[in-house]
């Protein structure tokens, strides 16, 4: 290989940091436009990145050089008076450079990625209903956002159905009472809702899926993954069947990104348990409400796109 | 040695001295009359205390120093605040005359720092690298990044003046008291006396491999005169506050459990970057990586007289890096960084060496857009050091 230049070298390097930052800013680029991508192909792309750059460090490493020779980079007084060849930059020092670059430029876009993926809006819906062996208080004050494993700047919402707490009955009454908000100021903000609601019992149907329809309204064009949080204590046929589908195609008319976690409480036969499952993203049955806060905590920790590739690989939902 | 080099090295040594001492007190006429009102005007306070002022001549961390030396160390791991900061700079507070306010002492004792560290800086630049550097340069270092501390009260320039001494007296190869008094002071002026560690044991291997005793005796002496000082005044504070580990204990205040893993600094700043609304809290992960990395990447471009000297440095700044990553603390990267005295030397030879090469028109348009990219830096860095100091971006 034909040995070249220290300028030659300086830029074989500023090549490849320059491909790592690209590379990277690619990756963070794909976060963002298609978050739900596997995270396969992330790095997929990332491992690219890297075999190329180690490429040009063997390069680099392996490459000869010509003899030294006096070569004057600058004519100076004591440059002429030394008359000797100068120090080139040892090919060793260029590896190391280019790999502690590569490390910081590709290891910031990889988390970047990750962390980009990890941001959501998380929405609990609470039943309320009539008939329900555990109440709403008892249910949403589970809902311990204090210790919720998110960002702070991740926004939580609240809604219930079947209180009376709407204008509505039956199947329609549901109610948002705290829109979507950054932790801090939900925490705040739930609490507050719960001391206003005059629950001592609970009216109405448990219309999930109508529940869900509406929260999906709520959510309308919001970015990143809305995770909606359905605790409910049974299946409610009155309000007809569970219908996935339907809510796909409200989700898409509202431009909402969702991910639907069901949390039963307290004694569900196995059928509902079965048709819950096959409508959820995930299903997770509790046999006390005081598991909640456990179940929600170590639920949080997985982001939602986890899930889905949990899902494509070990089957979809749907009836 | 030639007598013509002699002469000129002592003209250029005398001129360093006037152009270190010019920077000096301009730099410090700059803080006084610009960077005062408005760090005043940002409310400049003790770092979490926003409700105690203080001004230029004890920013950041100055007033700790200054406390321990009016109050003396608080000898327990439950005041990190005292336990942290090393000794030199207090005594020397202590010492001199106590009519004059302390904080005005420690003022008085980084500028003296300021316009010495200069001249080291400069002393040290000019054998390790084949171009002409001359002595007007100095001038040009408060435009480097973190080179506005010099106008301020602080312990990073006296630290630099010692780091910058022990590794001349490495390269030129003085008498071998010299770099461990060097060593000594330095340690007991800042922990960051120990990115000098890495470059002096790349000096060492360098000279074991050319055979050259004196530059491996010197090398040497440095770094064991730098531990045995540390350990001695880590026993020091355990002893006084009856307690052993109390001196690290003070110190995982500023950590994060390493069992977060090394790779959670990238992580941490990642989230940083994408979820914080603070400006400051970008800045400081960002800058923290930024600076060491830019150094690395001058460190390339320019020519050295050997390459030990590239390595050396090299060794220093991944010695800052290391303890970034393993610290998962950002802090103060913009002023610890000053504390090596090859930052300092890498942006005057690396300005020196731009602007030879567009002046010979070699590699034009990459030299060129190296040379304006390098100023922005500097300019950014600048604005970053003077907003982020009262505003607490990067502490």
């Amino acid at each position: 290989m034909k040995p070249s230049s220290s300028t030659e070298l300086v830029l074989a390097i500023l090549t490849s940091v320059l491909g790592s930052v690209l590379i990277s800013a690619g990756n963070v680029i794909l976060g963002i436009a298609a978050p739900t991508l596997p995270k396969s192909d992330g790095d997929l792309a990332s491992g690219v990145a890297i075999a190329f750059l180690l490429f040009v460090v063997y390069i680099l490493i392996t490459r000869r050089r010509a003899p030294q020779e006096p070569r004057l980079l600058v004519v100076t007084r004591r440059n002429l008076d030394r008359g000797q060849a100068l120090a080139k930059p040892n090919r060793w020092t260029y590896a190391i450079v280019a790999g502690v670059s590569i490390f910081i430029i590709v290891g910031i876009g990889v988390y970047s990625r990750w962390v980009l993926i990890e941001r959501r809006t998380m929405y609990f819906i609470v039943d309320a209903s009539e008939g329900s062996p555990t109440t709403f208080r008892e249910l949403a004050s589970r809902i311990k956002i204090t210790t919720l494993p998110v960002p702070p700047e991740t926004e939580i919402g609240l809604e219930a159905f079947g209180g009376g707490y709407s204008a509505n009955s039956g199947c329609d009454d549901v109610v948002e009472l705290v829109a979507p908000t950054p932790k801090a100021e939900a925490i705040e903000k739930i609490s507050d809702a719960l001391a206003l609601l005059d629950q001592d019992s609970p009216k109405g149907f448990s219309g999930i899926q109508h529940a869900t329809e509406y929260a999906l309204k709520q959510l309308a064009n919001r970015r990143d993954t809305q995770q909606i949080w359905i605790l409910v204590t049974r299946l409610d046929t009155r309000c007809g069947e569970l219908d996935r589908n339907e809510i796909d195609r409200i989700a898409a008319e509202n431009n909402v990104k969702y991910e639907l976690v069901i949390i039963t409480v307290g004694p569900v036969s196995e059928a509902d348990q079965r048709v819950l499952s096959a409508f959820a993203g995930r299903y997770i049955y509790a046999q006390t409400a005081d598991e909640i806060p456990i179940i929600i905590q170590q639920q949080s920790r997985i982001p939602p796109v986890l899930y889905d590739l949990y899902r494509k690989v070990y089957g979809s939902y749907g009836p | 040695m030639d007598l013509r080099k002699q002469l000129r090295r002592n003209g250029d040594f005398s001129l360093s001295i006037f152009y270190a001492l010019a920077t000096t007190l301009l730099c410090a006429g700059a803080t006084v009359l610009i960077l005062n009102p408005i760090w005043s005007q940002l409310g400049l306070h003790v770092p979490e205390d926003p409700k105690t002022k203080v001004d230029f001549t004890m920013p950041v961390d100055g007033i700790f120093y200054v406390r321990n030396a009016e109050l003396g160390y608080r000898w327990s791991a439950e005041y990190p605040q005292s336990l942290w900061f090393h000794p030199l700079v207090a005594w020397a507070i202590g010492v001199l005359p106590r009519s004059i306010a302390a904080n005005l002492r420690l003022w008085a004792i980084s500028l003296t720092a300021s316009a010495i560290a200069l001249v080291a800086v400069f002393r040290y630049s000019g054998p390790i690298t084949p171009i002409s550097l001359k002595p007007n340069l100095l001038l040009l270092i408060p435009l480097l990044p973190g080179g506005l501390v010099i106008g301020t009260g602080n312990a990073e320039i006296p630290c630099l003046v010692f780091n910058s001494l022990l590794i001349v007296s490495v390269i030129l190869k003085w008498n071998v008291i010299l770099p461990i008094a060097w060593g000594v002071l330095a340690i007991l002026t800042k922990l960051n006396a120990l990115y000098m560690v890495p470059a002096l044991a790349v000096y060492c291997v360098a000279g074991l491999t050319k055979k050259d005793r004196k530059l491996v005796r010197n090398s040497l002496a440095g770094i064991i005169s730098i531990a045995i000082v540390l350990v001695s005044w880590v026993l020091f504070v355990d002893l006084n506050s009856g307690q052993l580990g109390t001196y690290w204990q003070a110190r995982e205040v500023g950590l994060v459990p390493l069992s977060s893993g090394p790779f959670s600094f990238l992580d941490t700043a990642a989230r940083v970057l994408i979820f914080s609304d603070q400006i400051g809290e970008r800045l400081k992960y960002s800058s923290a990586l930024i600076i060491p990395l830019v150094d690395m990447w001058i460190l390339l471009a320019i020519p050295f007289e050997k390459e030990e000297h590239r390595v050396a440095i090299l060794a220093s700044l991944l010695g800052l890096l290391f303890l970034t990553f393993f610290q998962n603390n950002p802090n103060k990267s913009i002023v610890y960084i000053t504390t090596i005295p090859g930052h300092f030397a890498l942006g005057m030879i690396f300005i020196v060496h731009c602007f030879n090469k567009l002046r010979q028109r070699e590699h034009f348009p990459i030299w060129l857009m190296a040379g304006i990219s390098f100023g922005v830096y500097c300019f950014m860095t600048g604005v970053f050091f003077v907003l982020g100091t009262p505003l607490a971006w990067y502490y």
